[in-house]
């Protein structure tokens, strides 16, 4: 028995739990890429809906996928679909004002 | 609009065929063909490929992942009572699966081993499933990551801090490491001097650690794997990377932990597939042969006072960099404390306790002043 528990390295009873890492006290392990794009998105969204900007709304849309890709398991999926709603809102509404196709910057 | 204005030339201008013809172009955002959209069409076709690209890098990943896990499931079963764990079941039995933190990070937490508490591994994949980053990552080529990061109890590991990996990898980390920029404050060495590639450096915080640590099945691993090592850390100091703080230093030294951090690259340079997980196996076994390695590294009396004294000298510094601040915050509380008594005496009600309480507070500040002075006298007639 003794010889079995010398070549097994297992130990049931040294068995510590799983706690994830405290982010607030080491922000560099967070990464910030889903936060600044969903506040990109609700910015490009606000110039869109009121600017009546086209580019600024499709923009949002990009921002807001770009946003959900990048975000972790966690996180709330409330606030990723608010942002897309808001995105998707911002260009249907600057279609509804203008219906008129976007013209190329160049 | 062409044959409105053909029919109203011929029959509104007489001689109108021998009229120059004009034709006016028609503005294109006039115009309601599906072509005057293609600005739209263009954004559409953009997103419509950034959701195939996430459907099939999320797939990719997780493949990938799972690959890893196949390959290694044996070998952590053999070696732990629990693989697998996510902290939020209350019993502590093995999940036998990776928790997935977002598409591109997997973690799995195995514990219940000799010589340590316990061991987390973490799969740090590219973001495949971002457009935007695998279009970057065609400009800076990037790989996939494993890190381990294994934790020991106090007996599991003597006092020493030692480092192995890529000669740019070590410079990074002297540089962010809390313990290793206090410890191992000389320039990293060539591994050539110890019988692996040159490619590798090492950082010790003295030659006894890297002679113990260096033998030759360690040496026989990183010559092997030299190009998949990115680092190795050992530490019983572990930190984690500096922190910078914005009021002027922490007041207390930051909580360390005996830590072993491994980072291995995934062979491939981001053209990764599954098979190539199994060649990091044999990484795998250097990390448990490392962890019962550790346990038996033991410095000799001399080390073990050079280490100490190390420790010691990191405090000291440590605490003469904080001491003004030290003392700026006794003595903000202090004066908190004397503003609170203050405030208690001239909210007491009772006339006659008020003047009892100020009269106590009255004698206690004497008493304090001339303690303060009988010491000054003392240090003078010392110092005569």
């Amino acid at each position: 028995m003794t010889a079995n528990n010398m070549a097994d390295p297992r130990r049931p009873s040294k068995i510590f739990r799983y706690k994830p890492p405290n982010t607030e006290t080491n922000p560099t392990l967070e990464d910030p890429t889903p936060d600044y794009m969903n506040l990109l998105g609700m910015v490009f969204s606000m110039c869109g809906l009121m600017l009546k900007l086209k580019w600024c709304a499709w923009i949002a849309v990009y921002c807001s996928f770009i946003s959900f890709a990048n975000s972790r398991s966690s996180e709330d999926t409330k606030q990723m679909m608010s942002s897309f709603m808001l995105s998707i809102s911002a260009v249907v509404m600057s279609y509804l004002q203008n219906p008129q196709p976007m013209s190329p910057p160049w | 609009m062409s044959v409105t204005l053909a029919l109203f030339e011929k029959y509104m201008i007489p001689n109108a065929h021998k009229l120059p013809r004009l034709l006016p172009s028609v503005p294109a955002h006039l115009q309601n063909s599906w072509e005057s959209y293609y600005m739209e069409i263009l954004m559409v076709t953009g997103l419509l490929a950034y959701i195939m690209n996430y459907i099939i890098g999320k797939n990719k990943n997780s493949r990938l992942a799972q690959a890893w896990f196949n390959s290694h499931r044996e070998l952590l079963e053999s070696n732990f009572a629990l693989v697998g764990d996510d902290g939020t079941s209350k019993e502590a039995t093995s999940t036998g699966k990776l928790n997935q933190e977002n598409e591109h990070i997997y973690n799995l937490w195995c514990s219940g081993r000799v010589c340590c508490e316990g061991m987390l591994i973490q799969l740090k994949f590219l973001k495949r499933q971002d457009l935007l980053n695998v279009l970057a990552r065609m400009m800076r080529p990037a790989c996939d990551q494993v890190q381990v990061k294994v934790t020991l109890n106090d007996e599991d590991m003597d006092t020493f801090v030692f480092a192995v990996g890529s000669r740019k990898a070590m410079a990074r980390l002297q540089k962010e490491m809390q313990d290793l920029s206090e410890f191992c404050g000389d320039k990293p060495k060539s591994g050539a001097k110890y019988g692996v590639p040159e490619s590798l450096s090492i950082l010790s915080e003295m030659g006894e650690v890297t002679d113990g640590v260096m033998d030759n099945k360690m040496v026989h691993y990183l010559t092997s794997h030299a190009e998949k090592i990115e680092s190795i850390h050992f530490s019983d100091q572990f930190s984690g990377p500096k922190v910078m703080q914005e009021e002027g230093q922490p007041l207390k030294l930051p909580e360390t932990k005996k830590t072993l951090l491994f980072t291995f690259n995934v062979p491939g340079m981001g053209n990764t597939s599954p098979k190539d997980m199994d060649s990091l196996l044999p990484l795998m076994n250097m990390v448990i042969y490392s962890i019962d390695k550790v346990r038996k590294l033991r410095l000799n009396r001399e080390g073990k006072q050079k280490a100490d004294r190390n420790r010691a000298r990191v405090e000291e510094n440590f605490l003469k960099q904080t001491h003004t601040q030290r003392q700026e915050a006794a003595q903000t509380r202090r004066e908190e404390k004397k503003r609170a008594e203050k405030e208690r005496i001239m909210n007491e009600e009772d006339p006659d306790r008020q003047r009892r309480l100020e009269e106590a507070a009255q004698r206690r500040e004497q008493k304090k002043l001339e303690k303060k002075q009988m010491k000054m006298k003392q240090i003078k007639v010392k110092a005569m």
